[in-house]
């Protein structure tokens, strides 16, 4: 499979295409975590979703083009992807292989800091309470209050209201004591 | 307005169901008023991070091929551990036994490639194939040279491989070569694995060097071996590490 094959799998979200580049790429970042921190295989995968969610968002740029091959750009930013767990973790680790800055120009950098602030949300989102997690999940996808009270057996409409805002509070309050949110620029 | 209406509001513009007029109000607000602004931020990220996306949508599909390759590796490596523990227990017995008879004529590139050698966990044997046959007898093949591999009966695997190649000659790709080069190495044919990794014209740059390295080590041919290691010692690589390794070793 070529590279412009690849990036028309992603845009297309073709899981054929996406097992593929499993199957390339993950033994490699496997490899990379559990050599570089003795990190194991749901970390890998972490770097391997992220890194892949990042080529995604870049995909779907209208002028989108690699400046380098598909792998080459993939496993640097895998590679960068695995030094900021590390950093994150606080874990001193002595790596074996070198960071190359120029494959990652601005946009892309900006498409790593998007990914990353998912990351955290998506993080935060599941250190929430069962309850919280439901009803901000259904406010996102466009349920009503009338709905979200019925399903969640609450008697009002507007405690409703009143505990999604509560619930979406406390999300942000998460995400903001995190160290990563200091360290992130907004990318708008 | 409350803090609630705000969000309210936010959500609305953000879900496109905001008349007109209060579309205008928040591209105001927007402008005018850095708190809203700030909040506004945040509530598009959470919206993006979280709320049905595109984005969303692709993390979905990713994470269904993670869950699936992980349970399948769970699966395989259940299903073979008895049987490697008592090859391994029986092997270091050999081992201790043979240990004090072998020893003189051993040949130092063999010991390496043990250590170094691990085949691909998974093949990926024909998808990327030219074969303008997706013919239903070519994807029964490819799934029982697939099983084959996984449950590493490397023998018949690489029967089955050969045998494909001979029935669909389209099927003979590059990552066809690296198959069977990687298979002639698991069935100890190190000289018939250089062939055809040799054959290898497209991808797997790092591979070929590695895997032909390795094949020369298990023959013996430390000089040919220093060569290809020396090339991935020099560059950004997967192997670059464990060839500067096996490099320091052979050349003392």
């Amino acid at each position: 499979m070529d590279d412009k094959s690849l990036i028309k799998g992603l845009r297309e979200h073709d899981k054929p295409t996406v097992k593929y580049i499993f199957h390339k790429f993950f033994p490699m970042i496997e490899n990379l975590v559990r050599t570089n921190g003795k990190g194991d295989r749901q970390e890998a995968e972490d770097v391997f979703m992220n890194a892949l969610e990042v080529m995604y968002l870049k995909s779907e740029e209208d002028d989108f083009k690699l400046s380098s091959s598909f792998s080459t750009l993939f496993y640097e930013i895998c590679k960068r992807q695995w030094l900021k767990i590390l950093a994150y973790k606080k874990k001193i680790v002595r790596v074996t292989f070198d960071v190359q800055s120029e494959l990652i120009e601005d946009s892309l950098a900006t498409k790593l800091e998007q990914a990353e602030q998912y990351q955290l949300y998506r993080e935060k989102f599941e250190e929430l309470s069962e309850g919280c997690r439901k009803v901000l999940k259904m406010s996102l996808e466009g349920s009503t209050m009338k709905d979200i009270a019925k399903t969640q057996g609450y008697a009002s409409e507007q405690y409703a209201r009143k505990r999604k805002f509560k619930c979406k509070e406390k999300l942000i309050q998460l995400i903001k004591k995190d160290l990563r949110y200091q360290e992130l620029k907004d990318y708008d | 307005m409350t803090e609630a209406e705000r969000t309210e509001l936010i959500e609305g513009y953000l879900a496109g169901k905001l008349t007109d007029s209060k579309v205008l109000a928040v591209e105001k607000l927007l402008i005018d008023d850095s708190d809203f602004q700030r909040e506004f931020r945040e509530q598009k990220l959470l919206w993006e991070a979280l709320g049905p996306s595109k984005a969303n949508d692709f993390r979905k599909i990713v994470g269904e091929v993670l869950e699936e390759e992980s349970s399948r590796e769970k699966k395989y490596r259940s299903f073979r551990l008895p049987s490697l523990a008592i090859a391994a227990s029986f092997t270091i017995i050999l081992l201790v036994l043979a240990w004090g008879v072998l020893k003189p004529d051993s040949n130092p590139g063999e010991e390496l490639f043990s250590d170094y050698f691990s085949p691909p966990m998974n093949s990926t044997l024909f998808r990327s194939s030219n074969s303008e046959q997706p013919a239903s007898e070519l994807i029964q093949n490819q799934q029982l040279f697939d099983s084959l591999y996984y449950t590493k009966d490397y023998l018949k695997a690489l029967t089955q491989l050969n045998a494909l190649g001979n029935q669909f000659p389209d099927a003979q790709t590059s990552e066809y070569f690296f198959m069977q080069g990687i298979l002639y190495l698991l069935n100890d044919q190190a000289e018939a694995a250089v062939k055809q990794l040799e054959k290898i014209e497209v991808g797997h740059p790092y591979d070929k060097s590695w895997y032909i390295g390795l094949s020369y080590l298990r023959m013996g041919e430390l000089n040919a071996a220093k060569a290809l290691f020396s090339t991935l010692s020099e560059s950004e690589n997967p192997y670059r590490k464990e060839a500067t390794t096996i490099l320091g070793i052979i050349s003392e």
